[in-house]
């Protein structure tokens, strides 16, 4: 418990994440770089591996999003417009600093940002792509990348004209909600993500895209700002969100930001075990998880595992 | 798998794979594992760091009022430090006896973190402050003086070559208790 200013309220903070991600900004080194497959389109996959230790470790629920899939879906969806990407890991790259600099920690910020500008240069990136809203912003807005061009992987796919085959006869319709990350849309004064997803969704033929109440650039936040901390008032505001999509009739809620990912299926995970009175009876997921499942070949895994678990365990009793 | 015809055709690529693609998806695979290797070594560092900071700087221990305690596992379930444990405690009446599941705390575990007492649903467990610890102005404080730098105890022993002789140097430790 702790005592807000609007009222005793549950905090989850975040201190184990801030602290890995900002102490990587204390080595600059440069690392050994080993790339294969040196290509000029690079993929960032950003902190997904970050958010799923974070979810184990310190969340009262340990929900069931597996953020290391939206990896696994990037690759095999950019494979499939052709394109072999060149990975840029964090072995050798840093976090982008998006939390660093809305937290005011400007001066941590910019030595990542030196050292990602300097690594970026390095390996001769002509388009760098990104599957995360808030690195899709860093990057474009926040860095000064001269003469690389920053895309997020649904614009990316959408010019390059992914086609999705038709599913099979069998496959029944669903209703498909997107949720606008707030860091990719309305906080986006130039290139805003608004468009490309909507008519990717639309590609696929058994999907009908619905609009939730609150859409475009006024679509409203899944609640918790770049991992601040999670209360009741934030969420309440996921689960003002996510009732949005229990009115409009939706199957599928997605979204093209890890940290909505996240958000959104905590809040799922916990109405899932109430047997009976399950309220969100969609599914959440990264669009490009939705997009790589509709695709012939390997269905992605995350490979986010943890083997000795065989279902979710319980969650808290009021989050 | 690079099945699909793409509506726009990007320009061929300049070195494809003669094998069908392959040892590029073991490639992005060895990637993919190597990345969580590494939040999860990264990971573990902060959590250390973290453990150090609550032993030394919170000061508070969790307890368990077993009156109240009804068994659920909420704390069990979302303890982070494995410093819960579940017991049967048997209770006898003059009439009939009965086994009832109460939750105890493993005090060398506990970090003092609070998440149990914030999951307990009837409000069982509180949170006391450790031995040596204080409450002043809502916080919890040390009352004894911050730890001493550690002495080097090597001169002395050398300097004394008739150490005190001591009965036993490996004191049997079951029969304390």
């Amino acid at each position: 418990m702790m005592d807000t200013e609007y009222g005793p309220g549950r905090t989850i903070p975040h201190p184990v994440m801030f602290r890995v991600l900002d102490s990587e900004a204390d080595d600059l080194t440069v690392p050994e770089i080993k790339v294969e497959h040196k290509s000029e389109f690079a993929y960032y996959p950003g902190c997904v591996d970050y958010y799923d230790v974070e979810m184990q470790f310190s969340h009262m629920n340990y929900g069931d999003t597996n953020h290391g899939i939206i990896f696994d879906s990037s690759v095999k969806l950019l494979r499939a417009v052709g394109i072999q990407p060149m990975i840029l890991d964090r072995s050798f790259m840093k976090c982008c600093g998006h939390d660093q600099l809305w937290q005011g920690k400007v001066d941590v910020f910019e030595r990542m940002r030196d050292y990602n500008t300097k690594i970026i240069k390095m390996l001769g990136v002509k388009t760098f792509i990104t599957s995360c809203a808030e690195g899709y912003r860093t990057f474009k807005l926040d860095y000064k990348l001269d003469g690389v061009r920053v895309v997020h992987i649904t614009q990316f796919l959408y010019e390059r004209g992914l086609r999705i085959p038709p599913q099979a006869e069998t496959a029944k319709k669903i209703r498909v909600a997107f949720q606008d990350p707030c860091r990719s849309g309305r906080q986006m004064p130039i290139e805003p993500v608004f468009e490309e997803p909507r008519e990717l969704i639309k590609r696929v033929d058994n999907a009908e895209l619905v609009e939730l109440k609150t859409f475009r650039a006024d679509a409203q936040c899944c609640g918790v700002a770049q991992m601040m901390y999670c209360n009741d008032k934030t969420k309440g505001l996921t689960r003002k969100r996510m009732d949005e999509a229990v009115d409009v009739d939706a199957d599928y809620l997605l979204t093209a930001c890890p940290k909505c990912l996240t958000h959104f299926g905590c809040l799922h995970h916990e109405n899932k075990w109430k047997p009976g009175e399950e309220r969100y009876p969609y599914k959440v997921m990264d669009i490009t998880q939705f997009l790589a499942e509709r695709l012939p070949g390997e269905y992605p895994t995350g490979s986010n595992i943890d083997a000795k678990r065989k279902e979710p365990p319980m969650p808290g009793r009021r989050g | 798998m690079i099945g699909i015809a793409t509506a726009a055709k990007p320009p061929p690529l300049p070195a494809a794979p003669t094998t069908p693609a392959d040892p590029l998806l073991a490639y992005y695979r060895s990637v993919r594992q190597m990345n969580i290797q590494l939040a999860k070594d990264r990971y573990k560092q902060g959590f250390k760091v973290r453990t150090q900071e609550y032993i030394r700087g919170r000061g508070t221990l969790a307890i368990v009022d077993e009156e109240i305690c009804m068994g659920c596992t909420h704390c069990f379930d979302n303890c982070a430090f494995e410093a819960i444990g579940m017991v049967d405690r048997k209770f006898a009446l003059p009439e009939y006896s009965y086994t009832s599941r109460k939750a105890v705390i493993i005090d060398d575990n506990c970090v003092g973190c609070e998440k149990c007492a914030i999951v307990c649903p009837v409000d069982a467990i509180t949170m006391v402050t450790k031995h040596g610890f204080e409450v002043k102005d809502g916080r919890v404080l040390s009352t004894t003086a911050p730890p001493m730098p550690p002495a080097r105890p090597a001169p002395a022993v050398a300097a004394s070559p008739k150490p005190v002789p001591t009965p036993d140097t490996t004191p049997p430790e079951p029969e304390e208790a």
